[in-house]
Parts: structure tokens; sequence; C-alpha cells
């Protein structure tokens, strides 16, 4: 439709009772894998470019030239330098939306340093406790 | 609730392509990129046909399995077997009173197996080649096949399917399939002068664009209906079973062109949902499905007793996992509850009896009871790679300090639901309704076909697999045959009308939030289409729901692509929920397999209502009532013979195909 009437999108927080994904700014790396997963499209890439400097800790050969997705999913790269853009943390923008699926996680490089993580609703913490012998062998 | 936009607002980081249309021809429009769809799609592929695939998700781990599975049903040609296809696949027809979609069960049997091959040459991964469960009672050690639940006849296996969406995510690259993730599929195109179908449409989530697609043959491989019944307006993604995003778009869609189904009328007290009410699937102490068969223990560490379908008490951890004296075989597994006796397997002994025999509550699965290889396969294989385990359960509770040798996990509630619902919390579940097909899966609309669970009576991943390859390799046939796309021009209307409709929120001043709507809907469903129902109720819930599409959804209004989607959504949710009520007038008696209760027409099964009672949006927009007998698909024949009529040519291929594979 040539003549659709524009509309600037735009997004706001949501308020919701529960932060299912958090992420460490301190050990993510931006490369994206999370939003490229998630089914139900509950994060989003963060527009604005971190510092090129890569977040301290143990680095993968394959962490130094992460798949980047940058806003507008156009370029990898920065058109002046021509070296790969890193853009900040993904922002979860949606998380009471969250299935709890846990693939953002199975799909992050950086999962095992707790780049991202998954956390139940406080009320959905299913209760264990020591085995326990029948009483009736005690006795 | 009326919505500005304030200074909390942000830039979108997504390009904006509002009225953007991309046109794309293919042979084959896939509609879902689960577990149906990448095998539709790979079917299609194979026969040499070009190919569109469409994914509101990404592909990778879109979908019910996205995250994993861990057991595969009824591959009944796998070498361990001791059953044969038709064997199982009458029994489940048995075992759901004929309400049930034999065309769909008997393919599971027969082709499920062959699916498997083709996902292990994809690179999942379906057997212990790491020896872990060497000498294990449920291990082939010739085949080394893992098995779930009867381990003498050995038809439903254990699996790793956490590696199973990533490796169909690859190979629908390698056989240049396009796909298109992140795309919502919205409305089917139909061909004005044959009334064939001719594609879809659908709108990139993040970017606004259109995309027409246009195709000789589509298969619809989306998701059941849900959020009809349930919803969390704070936790939408813990509203149902399955993922939030999957409810019902593809049954809308089908509605709005004239697509028949069936058993609509049918739904079940909710079993799931985890909003405020059930906790993480899988993740509390139960011994079903997935935990079968998990020692359960009382308050005090006292052992329930299993139970054969006779009453005799089991000794053994084994005998738990073998059929009764004189059974040749026992079903359990996703859609079987309480079995008919023919069928009925190894079950803890009943609530009550436990009660009187002073059991006391909670219960706990106790696994450190167990031997070591059957404790890992629950604990670590079975949790681990079901969906919605791997981090959620097993590394989660590892984390927390859960070790299953010297821990026991609570239940909640009386059985494996892990919560109690009212009878007006509904669901979609237990072999619901869905599309009505034939032996080609094609639906009443020519060049639209169906698979997984948008099918009536659907099932668990094997059968999505089984079908969505079935329905591609047929619409590879239908498009062959029937050469020629529906031009431009012809759609132009369509597409059009269609456009309107997806971004009218963007422009709407109302105010109103999705979840507003949602929320509604769920709370009319359940006051007036709930446990009972009666014609008065239903045509006042009509009423209600008609008000709301024509004076609420209007009023919803959306600032970006993605908020978009979730009216979408919506506004679908409405469609189902109108056709449900409309089933549910269809039928004027009772039924107990059908969970139907209605007080106008208390009659259980009367002999004349033991039929297919089918529904379809009439040329007028009106539904339109048909009726089908149980048996239409194997009517004085049987399954066996009648998928042998339609399937030569698979069978040959496949006997080449797959020849000395085990």
């Amino acid at each position: 439709m040539e003549n659709q009437k524009s509309v600037t999108f735009t997004w706001e927080p949501e308020g919701c009772s529960v932060h299912p994904i958090r992420i460490d700014p301190e050990v993510c790396i931006g490369c994206n894998r999370c939003v490229q997963v998630c089914q139900v499209d509950i994060l989003l890439p963060n527009p604005v470019a971190a510092s090129m400097e890569m977040p301290s800790g143990k680095m993968e050969a394959e962490e130094r030239s992460p798949r980047q997705i940058s806003p507008g999913g156009v370029s990898d790269a920065d058109g002046q330098t021509g070296r790969p853009v890193r853009y900040g943390p993904p922002i979860v923008a949606w998380p009471g939306e969250c299935y709890y699926c846990g693939c953002c996680v199975m799909a992050c490089p950086r999962a095992d340093q707790g780049a991202i993580t998954l956390h139940h609703p406080l009320m959905n913490r299913a209760k264990f406790v020591p085995v326990k012998q029948p009483d009736a062998e005690k006795e | 609730m009326i919505r500005e936009r304030n200074n909390m607002a942000h830039a979108w980081p997504y390009a904006n392509e509002l009225g953007k249309v991309d046109v794309i021809s293919s042979d084959v429009l896939v509609l879902g990129g689960g577990i149906a769809g990448c095998y539709a799609a790979i079917a299609a592929a194979r026969s040499g046909r070009s190919v569109t695939l469409v994914e509101k998700g990404a592909t990778e781990r879109s979908g019910s399995t996205g995250s994993g599975f861990d057991h595969w049903e009824s591959a009944c040609t796998n070498p361990a077997s001791c059953v044969t296809p038709k064997e199982i696949a009458e029994a489940y027809i048995e075992e759901q009173d004929e309400y049930s979609n034999g065309i769909f069960h008997y393919i599971t049997c027969r082709e499920g197996w062959d699916r498997l091959l083709d996902m292990e040459s994809f690179g999942g991964k379906i057997r212990d080649t790491g020896d872990e469960f060497r000498g294990a009672a449920f291990r082939d050690e010739k085949t080394k096949l893992l098995f779930a639940y009867d381990y003498r006849n050995r038809f439903t296996l254990r699996v790793w399917g956490s590696t199973f969406k990533p490796a169909l995510r690859r190979e629908l690259s390698r056989l240049g399939v396009r796909v298109l993730d992140y795309t919502e599929a919205t409305g089917l195109l139909k061909d004005p002068m044959t009334g064939r179908g001719a594609g879809a449409v659908g709108m990139n989530i993040h970017t606004g664009k259109i995309c027409c697609l246009l195709a000789k043959a589509t298969i619809l491989c989306m998701s059941r209906p849900a959020r009809i019944w349930l919803f969390s307006p704070d936790m939408v993604g813990l509203s149902e079973f399955r993922p939030p995003q999957s409810i019902g778009s593809g049954h809308a869609m089908g509605w709005h062109a004239g697509v028949e189904f069936t058993l609509m009328e049918k739904s079940v007290r909710a079993e799931y949902s985890a909003a405020g009410r059930s906790f993480p699937c899988y993740g509390t102490g139960n011994n079903h499905n997935t935990w079968y068969a998990a020692t359960m223990v009382d308050a005090r560490g006292r052992e329930i007793p299993y139970l054969d379908r006779d009453g005799r008490e089991l000794k053994t951890v084994e005998e738990r996992y073998l059929p009764a004296p004189g059974q040749k075989f026992f079903l359990k597994g996703g859609v079987i509850d309480e079995a008919k006796y023919e069928f009925r397997g190894p079950e803890t002994m009943p609530f009550d009896e436990l009660m009187k025999r002073g059991y006391e509550l909670p219960f706990y699965a106790d696994l450190s009871r167990m031997p070591d290889t059957e404790r890992r396969a629950i604990w670590g294989l079975m949790v681990g790679e079901e969906g919605k385990t791997k981090i959620p359960i097993y590394q989660d509770y590892t984390k927390r300090g859960f070790d299953p040798e010297k821990h026991r996990l609570q239940s909640y509630g009386t059985g494996w639901k892990s919560a109690a619902f009212l009878g007006q919390e509904r669901q979609l579940f237990g072999a619901p309704g869905g599309i009505l097909e034939d032996w080609d899966l094609m639906t009443s609309v020519p060049g639209i076909f169906a698979a997984g669970d948008q099918l009536f009576g659907s099932d668990c991943a094997g059968a999505a697999a089984s079908t969505g390859y079935y329905a591609g390799r047929k619409a590879a046939v239908f498009a062959e045959e029937n050469d020629a796309l529906c031009g431009n021009e012809s759609i132009h209307d369509q597409l059009h009308a269609e456009m309107e409709r997806l971004y009218a929120p963007l422009y709407s001043k109302g105010g109103m939030d999705w979840r507003e709507l949602n929320m509604a809907i769920a709370k009319a469903m359940q006051n007036y289409c709930g446990e009972v129902k009666s014609e008065e109720e239903l045509v006042e819930g009509l009423s209600l729901l008609d008000s709301y599409e024509k004076d609420a959804l209007p009023e919803v209004s959306c600032h970006n692509p993605h908020e978009l989607m979730r009216t979408h959504e919506v506004e679908d949710i409405l469609t189902v929920a109108k056709m449900i009520c409309e089933a549910c007038r269809m039928r004027k008696s009772s039924s107990k397999p059908l969970n139907f209760e209605r007080s106008d027409y208390p009659e259980m099964d009367p002999p004349e209502d033991r039929k297919f009672i089918t529904i379809r949006r009439g040329g007028d927009g009106k539904p339109v009532r048909g009726e089908k007998p149980l048996d239409y698909y194997r009517k004085n024949s049987d399954v066996e013979t009648e998928y042998e009529r339609h399937n030569a040519d698979y069978i040959a291929w496949r006997s080449e195909q797959y020849q000395g594979r085990e």
C-alpha cells in the first residue's frame, strides 16, 4: 500500500509482577542469540552500541566475532570502520509473556558464566525435602 | 483502560516497513514452523517443489517442542517393536470410543519410525550412542534404542528431543526451503474462480511488513486453540500449557476460509496452567508421562503401591513397565488418562483408597528408591529432554540443591496435574477438536492441507512429525497436478482487505490494551460455555462475544508490530471462541467421551448422536452443520487397507530408502 498512513513505532516497559529473565551486563557480550531464538519474542535487541571492549572473563574464540542483530536487522558492521558493532545487553521488553522454556539460556554462549538466567515466579518454586525412610522401618 | 504513550516510550529498534508488501510465490506454502511444519516442508522439498515456511517465532526453537521433548509415541515399526501399527492405531480408536482420528493415529504408528530415522540423519539424537544406559531394562542392546512405558512391546521411544528443532532447521536450509521467521500467518487466500486455496497473507512482527504468499498448495501446521477460557493478563506466558503465541490462529484462518472442523464442542476441565495455579510443568512430584513410573511416597515415607489392571499389587519397579498377565500391551502417554481395562497399564492405587488406608498428604516422588538406570532415565533424560525442562527444571532444581538420590519432590493436589481446577476452567486437551481431513490430509477446501495440532484428535510430537511429513508429500503432489498459481490481480481485494484489518489497531484511538479483551473473552467463556452448557447460555455468550467483536475490538490500540501481533491473536481467539459456542449448540445431547454436558439435553450418548458433528463457515458467514459417521475414514474397510490404498508410492519409496536401517 503506497499510501499507507505512516505511524512511528514505539514501545514502553511493561508493568509486570515477575522478572523471569535476568541478564548480567557485566558478562553479556551482546551477541543477541537469546533474541534470535525466543519464540515468544519477549526480548528486544539493545539499540545502543556498547563499548568495543568485550566484557572481562574467559573469552572463547567464537565470541570474538559474535553474531549480531543490528537494530533494524540491516547491517552488522560499522559504516566507517567496517568492524562489527557490538550492542548492549538485550532488553526484556515483555517479561509477562515469558514461557519459561529456557531456550534463551540454552542459546547463550556465556550461560555458564551467568550472562542470562531464568527465574520462576516465587509461587512456582516447587518444594523438595530430604528422603525419609518409612516410620515403621525406624520403629 | 485508556493507554496513552508518555515519556516512558522508547524508539522501536527494528525497521519500520509499514505498508510494504513482499510477494513470494512457491509451489508449497507451510504455515507454522513447529515439528509438523518442519517435516511438511522437508517432505515437499524432497519432492522437488519450491517451499516457503512461515513461522511466528524462530524456527530453530519454536513450537510446542522448541526446547525439546522426551518421548516419541507409537513408533510401531522400529526394529525392537513387538506390536503392529494396526494394533496400536485400532487400540487408540477404541480407547477414544471412536471419537478418534484414525487416519492420524495410523500414520503415526506406520511412519513414525521413518521420521525418527530422518531425524537421526539430520543430526538429532535418537539412541543411546554414549552407552549411558547399557544394561537397562528399557534399552535394546543391539540398536541402543531406549523405550518408555511398555518395556515388553517397545513402541514408544525415549529420545533426546532438545536436539531436534535445531537439526530440523539445518535440514530446511540444506534443502533450500525459504524460511520466514518472525512472520505471523494471518489469513488464507482463495482463488475466487476455483475456490481453491491460493496461499496466505503474513506480517513481519518486527517491522510490520506484509508478505503476500502465493502457493499452489498450502499446509496448516499451526497450533490448537488456547487462551479461550484461561488467561492471566500479568503472566500471559503462563496462561496455558503450550507457548503463549500458539493460540489457534490457524483454526481462525481455516474458519474464515470455510474449512470444515469437528469435535469443537469437546473441551476438558483444565489440566495444565501455571498462572498462579499449577507449578512448572514436569517440575513437581508425580508419576505420569515424563515421570512414569516414579516411586511415590506419602508424608511419612510410606511407599504408595502400584497395581496392575486387576488390582494385583506389584512388588518390583520393573513390573510397572510390563503388561498384566494375559495382556498383550498397554497404552500410556499424552492423551491416555484412565485407559479402558483392555489397554490399562500399571498405576498407583486410587487416591480415595489411599486415604482410606491412612496414607497422608503431601505425597512425594522419591527416585532414590528406584534402580539407578530408572532414576537417571527420569531425572536427566526425560526431565532434561522434555519441553521446558532442561533449564527450568533440571538445571534450576540442580542449582537449588535438588539431588534425586537424596531428595523427594513434593506433589500438589492429588495427581499429576499439580493443581485443582474448576469445572468452568477449560482447555482443548486430551485429543481435542480440529480440522476434519481425508486420507490426503487435505481439508474440505481443495489445496489446503493440515497436520499436527491443527487436525482433530491430535496428540504428541511423533504424530506431528508423521502427519506433517505425510501432508507435505501429498501437498507436493497436489501442487504438481494443479500447476497454476493464482494471479496477483485475482487476490488483490483479499490482500488489501487483510492489510486494512491487520493495521487497524495502529490507528485506533480507543486506548484499550489487547489483554483486557483477552481477559473478557476468557471470562465470557467461563460464564456462558463452562462445564454444563445450555442453549440459552450459549446464545447469550455468542451475543456478548459479538458485541466484543463489534464494539471492543476496534477500541484496541497498538504502538508497534509486536503489540499488533498480540492483538491479531486475540481477534483469532474471539473467532475460535465463537466457533466453539456454535459447535456446542449443534450437539443436542450430552456425551461422556467428549466431556460434554448439557443441562437442556442431559441424555448421555444416545445412539443417534454417535457421530462426528462438523462445523464450517458458510458463504453468508453463518455456521453450517454437517455430519460424518465415526468410521468415515475406514468404512467397510480398516485403517491399514485404506492407508495402503492411498500410499502405494510411499510404500515403494520407503522400502528402497530405509532398507536395512535399524
